[in-house]
């Protein structure tokens, strides 16, 4: 849910509240933009880089593999992510029927589960030994070879499980969507004769569509950064490519290539993203919004509805939550040691540090931009925001590679002028990861500050200060109370990033510095999936937390009424 | 004027300013007595939101002075801060600080004061504008109309030197906007601030004005009394800002200009001079001794007054449409011709840039 301001739309700012000076200022936003965009660079360089067999070996071999599975994976969870979200949400927004009030916030469940862990979890319950086939066995008394059943790891399977926990992007922007265009035009369509079903089609859906495929950019993004999944379900895409490579076959240089052609993946899909949209900017004709007047369908259609919408609650929620909480239990007295505290405690450290800097640096931005509004501002602040989109296999392949040779140049030169060696202290260290992940969230943080500020207005400000209050009061009496609330979610945001974070976590970890997402995995690869489960839950379980907000925020949020 | 005059309210001279492009300002000067309320009236864009930011500061002054009863505010090296101005600020949206209440946004801006007697000057505000009993409300929970007398009492706690208005009533529907007006213009009259409101909608200027400045493209046109404003103003632009007029062109002949609408004089142009001859719809009156004739199109009673549609039979023979606003509509019927007359009052002739 790292989309905040997709959601939320800024009002412009009609005059800046001074102008000129700022050198400093400037000069730190260009330093943080050169930061986030080296990773992207050093990957994109690597392609001019001759590697020699080592490529032809990859390109002649694996690759195409690599970009077909990529591809029908994007294919597969485009579609699947469309539907489910596009679907749930034009039946919240439009119809009456058992449980839409519930299913309205509950849909967006989901969201808590990295992918990966559904990925475990249903590997766990459908596999041969696992529960469901062990009791059809029993029930009809089949043997291994009476009986077909659909195989989990697999391509397909993976397609399913992305789909799942990746359709609350679509189905939150749809749904925001459809309540915004609101009454005005559904009814107009009604009126001049067309059914709510091609009301749908023939207004609905254009006028959403920007929204639609904003979500499915996400969803995409997301599904291209995936490595836990596919990792676990063996198939091979450019994402388990760039691990293969740089840690199976030691070849840093052709990893980083493998990692630009997923980067073109990335811009494809982005660049599709803006294609799509083309310049049919959708406006709309109307600011006045009121509750909609929801049509009530008949039994056997509102059963369906209910059905409909409870099927990707139960799948990417309900069902996998459960089995967690059963293994865990299970698993408790051997799994809940002294290790697992410490797990627990690596991954907060991580998802701590990695907020409060997150939040500071975005702060910094965002207030940058409206103290000083001019080109290097807005051109730092668009570049932090593109972490965002990028892998996380990318951004550490690149930070690893900036950071290792500043790594030998900082020990070489110490070695030199004081005789004593200072070891890896950036990749060795937390700090690599840290930075990693502050590269590919600091667009969390920056787009929730910025969500925040727009809620202050100029002329609170100017009002203020006509009242008597020096700048610094200010800040500390106006702005501090108004932002705190957008501080906290944007903290809580990237915290659980990090938290479910897995394949920039693998590269960058300092050596034995396990984490909670780590350990699951590592549980996983060694097929003891019952035994990941504490540490799977204890993941879902914070990624449940700001779910509930995101929940909270949509039941109070209408179109047309308050934004508070 | 006295030397007193002089010295007490705002004194703006020659003040010109510019963003990063042409000039929004140009050498604009005024004066503003300390009990006067003064609105500075012209289109969006013509500059008048830039003098009321620099006047309270928010904008560096780059070029002029800025003096507030005798004392220097801002001159180009001087330039005191917003928050040691003494100036009040009233919005358009009306920048309530959301998490407070309303009688701690009026609180907020009461730092200077005791505390001890703080609550009793907000509520004392907050009975003016009659919103005492909304005192422990947040500002969400308010109409818009509500909203700004929280915001009109909030402004005038610290009992401000200047009272700068932005647009202060046009986020309010018609009613609203009469009645938050009403309170407005009786709160001022009230106080000894020196007030500048800015604003486009002329019936709201000569509605809380003692005097109006018609600002266009960064200059001052013209200003005086809404009176001296709507009976003599200076070219067509001020013409246009109070109300609606019928225009026609033409060229002078022997100290007149024949138009569509019959002969006017034009005593102070030279022959052959071409000029714009212009007629508020008030101007228009139905004279069946006239013999300057019109069809009635369309007919429509607005209250007061009742806003014909005519057709006339233009110069070269074009239909010249015109609007006429006249007090008894008993005599006029749709598709009827009637005769029409001018009131000299309501006409003015300009001249026009001579193309040939």
């Amino acid at each position: 849910m790292n989309f905040s301001a997709a959601l939320s739309r800024g009002t412009g700012a009609k005059f800046s509240l001074s102008r000129g000076g700022g050198g400093l200022w400037c000069l730190a936003a260009f330093f943080i933009a050169v930061c986030v965009s080296i990773p992207v660079v050093v990957v994109t360089s690597s392609v001019f880089v001759p590697t020699g067999e080592v490529w032809d070996h990859l390109a002649a071999t694996v690759l195409p593999r690599y970009m077909l599975n990529s591809g029908l994976l994007l294919f597969g969870v485009g579609i699947g992510t469309f539907v489910v979200g596009v679907g749930t949400a034009w039946m919240v927004t439009m119809y009456q029927f058992p449980g839409r009030a519930l299913f309205e916030w509950a849909l967006i469940l989901p969201f808590a589960v990295p992918a990966y862990v559904l990925a475990y979890t249903y590997t766990g319950i459908f596999e041969f030994a696992g529960p469901v086939q062990s009791m059809m066995r029993a029930a009809f008394g089949w043997a291994r070879h009476d009986y077909w059943f659909p195989e989990v790891r697999s391509l397909s399977g993976a397609m399913w499980m992305m789909t799942f926990v990746l359709y609350p992007y679509v189905y939150l922007l749809s749904r925001a969507a459809f309540i915004e265009q609101s009454v005005c035009v559904i009814e107009v369509s009604r009126t001049l004769g067309c059914s709510p079903l091609k009301s749908f089609i023939l207004v609905g859906l254009p006028l959403a569509r920007p929204a639609i495929v904003a979500g499915m950019t996400f969803a995409l993004i997301e599904t291209l950064n995936d490595f836990g999944t596919v990792q676990y379900f063996a198939v091979d895409t450019l994402t388990t490519g760039i691990f293969r490579t740089w840690i199976g076959m030691g070849e840093p240089v052709a990893a980083a290539q493998l990692a630009a052609v997923l980067m073109t993946f990335v811009f494809a899909v982005v660049l599709l993203e803006r294609w799509t949209r083309g310049d049919r900017k959708v406006h709309h004709t109307s600011s006045r919004h009121q509750s909609l007047p929801r049509f009530k369908l008949p039994l056997v259609m509102a059963l369906i509805a209910t059905f409909f919408c409870f099927l990707p609650i139960f799948f990417g929620f309900l069902l996998p939550g459960s089995a967690l909480i059963v293994w865990s239990i299970e698993t408790a007295g051997e799994m809940l040691n002294a290790n697992f505290i410490t797990y627990a405690f690596n991954s907060f450290l991580l998802a701590a540090v990695t907020a409060a800097l997150a939040v500071l640096i975005g702060l910094f931005l965002a207030y940058g931009q409206r103290l000083r509004p001019g080109f290097v501002m807005t051109a730092a602040t668009r570049i932090a925001s593109l972490g965002y989109a990028i892998p996380g296999a990318v951004i550490a392949v690149g930070v690893l590679i900036v950071y290792t040779t500043l790594d030998r140049t900082i020990d070489g030169w110490f070695k030199g002028a004081f005789g004593i060696s200072t070891g890896l202290i950036l990749t060795g260290t937390i700090a690599g990861v840290v930075i990693a992940y502050l590269v590919r969230f600091l667009a969390v943080s920056l787009s929730t500050a910025e969500a925040g500020l727009t809620k202050i207005t100029p002329n609170m400000d100017a009002a203020a200060r006509t009242l008597g209050y020096a700048p610094g009061t200010v800040l500390r009496r106006v702005h501090a109370p108004l932002m705190w609330g957008s501080v906290l979610t944007a903290a809580m945001l990237v915290f659980v990033d990090v938290m479910k974070e897995l394949p920039a976590t693998i590269i960058l970890r300092p050596f034995d510095f396990d984490t909670l997402a780590i350990r699951a995995y590592q549980l996983a690869s060694d097929e003891r999936l019952a035994d990941a489960s504490n540490s799977a839950l204890a993941i879902v379980l914070v990624g449940i937390i700001p779910v509930i907000a995101l929940s909270v925020a949509i039941a109070r949020s209408r179109a047309g009424h308050g934004h508070d | 004027m006295t030397t007193k005059d002089t010295m007490n309210g705002i004194l703006v001279e020659h003040v010109s300013h510019q963003y990063n492009g042409p000039p929004v300002l140009q050498d604009m000067s005024l004066q503003v007595g300390s009990r006067e309320i003064l609105t500075l009236l012209g289109p969006s864009g013509c500059g008048k939101t830039t003098m009321l930011r620099l006047l309270a500061g928010l904008e560096e002054l780059q070029e002029g002075r800025i003096t507030v009863d005798g004392r220097v505010l801002a001159d180009g090296v001087i330039n005191v801060p917003p928050e040691k101005r003494s100036v009040s600020l009233l919005f358009q949206d009306f920048a309530l600080f959301p998490h407070l209440t309303v009688i701690n946004n009026v609180i907020f801006g009461l730092k200077d004061w005791p505390s001890s007697d703080r609550r009793a000057r907000a509520l004392h505000v907050l009975d003016q504008v009659g919103m005492t009993a909304f005192a422990d409300v947040y500002p969400h929970q308010l109409s818009g109309g509500q909203q700004q007398r929280v915001a009109l009492a909030r402004a005038r706690g610290p009992r401000p030197r200047i009272m700068l208005m932005d647009e202060p009533f046009s986020n309010l529907d018609t009613s609203l906007r009469r009645q938050v007006r009403d309170i407005v213009l009786w709160v001022l009259q009230n106080s000894v601030s020196a007030t500048v409101m800015v604003t486009h909608d002329s019936e709201e200027a000569m509605f809380m004005s003692d005097r109006i400045a018609v600002v266009n493209e960064g200059r001052i046109v013209q200003m005086g009394t809404p009176e001296e404003l709507y009976k003599n103003p200076v070219n067509s632009f001020v013409l246009g800002m109070f109300g609606e007029v019928n225009r026609m062109e033409g060229r002078v002949l022997a100290g007149h200009i024949e138009t569509p609408m019959g002969l006017v004089c034009a005593p102070n142009l030279p022959d052959g001079a071409p000029a714009e001859v212009l007629v508020r719809a008030e101007g228009v009156r139905i004279d069946p001794n006239s013999a300057v004739h019109g069809q009635v199109v369309t007919s429509r009673m607005l209250g007061q007054a009742t806003l014909l549609h005519l057709d006339l039979e233009g110069s070269n023979g074009d239909p010249l449409h015109v609007h006429a606003r006249v007090r008894d509509n008993d005599r006029t019927r749709v598709n009827q011709e009637v005769g029409l007359s001018l009131d000299d009052q309501h006409v003015f002739v300009f001249p026009l840039p001579d193309v040939k």
